[in-house]
């Protein structure tokens, strides 16, 4: 089972990890790393590039950030020069709780080619549905 | 001198409040990193091009390449959005002659030498002495995180 790793703006990483297992009941292989106001972007660098070092040691790593562009982001996509792993931004919660169901099953490159799509569709107008189905 | 939008000072250079709300508020649509480091590393310049928000193009200079595309011409419909880590490498721009004069201190976070000295903003003492000589050169900075937040003058502050 390849590692996940969650790297968010404030709590948001360790709230979707919660609220997953809420959900789907305690999920092992999963790390979380959050920036909070006021925090050195520098030691949010140092514990992502060391979590993903040490994880790319015994597996494959899958490292999920919250938004493109933003600081985990950035953090995490300068380790990419170094490390092999996958990396998805703008991560939800069905994307979590889809990745956390098939990785059991799957191997990291099948989930890599579709959770993007699998994400896309998990957003909707929930407006929008209830007409079409009028 | 080109249509500068905004000139800001963060150690994240391009994150999240740059994105969402900056460019949103200055509709600035050429950002000009200056920063040594960077401008050597080819990788990481990719990553931040490919994920500059749309119709925003993202570019790193050294100072010296940064002083020269800034103080062009303006071109019709260009607003560039500087963004530096520190505010050395904006008086290095004001020495390459560069006229800078509003600056938004937006991010420095506390690391080994700096304190905190407004809000969420820490500097060290070679960084508060460098903003005291931007200000003595009629440079005004304002410390103001997002647009929403209200702007403090430094100068009041340092």
């Amino acid at each position: 089972m390849f590692e996940i790793i969650i790297v968010s703006h404030g709590e948001y990483a360790k709230a979707m990890r919660q609220s997953a297992e809420m959900i789907m009941g305690e999920q092992k292989h999963i790390q979380t790393f959050g920036l909070c106001p006021g925090e050195d972007i520098d030691v949010l660098r140092e514990q992502v590039h060391g979590a993903i070092r040490q994880a790319n040691a015994s597996g494959e790593v899958l490292v999920l950030t919250d938004m493109i562009s933003g600081s985990p982001f950035n953090v995490t996509a300068s380790a990419m020069a170094e490390y092999d792993f996958c990396h998805i931004a703008g991560v939800n919660l069905p994307m979590l709780l889809e990745i956390c169901s098939l990785r059991g099953s799957m191997s990291l490159k099948e989930i890599e080619e579709n959770i993007v799509d699998m994400g896309k569709t998990t957003i909707v107008c929930v407006n929008g549905l209830v007409k079409e189905g009028e | 001198m080109r249509d500068i939008v905004l000139t800001r000072i963060d150690d994240r250079l391009i994150h999240g409040q740059v994105v969402t709300a900056w460019v949103k508020q200055t509709n600035g649509n050429r950002i000009v990193i200056v920063d040594e480091a960077l401008a050597k590393d080819a990788f990481m310049q990719k990553i931040l091009k490919s994920a500059a928000p749309p119709g925003v193009s993202v570019e790193v200079y050294s100072v010296s390449d940064a002083a020269e595309l800034l103080k062009a011409e303006a071109v019709k419909g260009e607003k560039v959005i500087i963004l530096v880590k520190t505010p050395q490498v904006l008086e290095a721009l004001l020495d390459a002659g560069v006229e800078l004069k509003t600056v938004i201190l937006g991010g420095m976070g506390l690391k080994a030498g700096r304190k905190k000295f407004y809000k969420n903003i820490s500097a060290s003492d070679d960084e508060i002495a460098c903003m005291k000589r931007l200000i003595s050169r009629k440079t005004t900075i304002l410390a103001q995180m997002v647009p929403d937040e209200r702007p403090a003058d430094i100068s009041k502050l340092v």
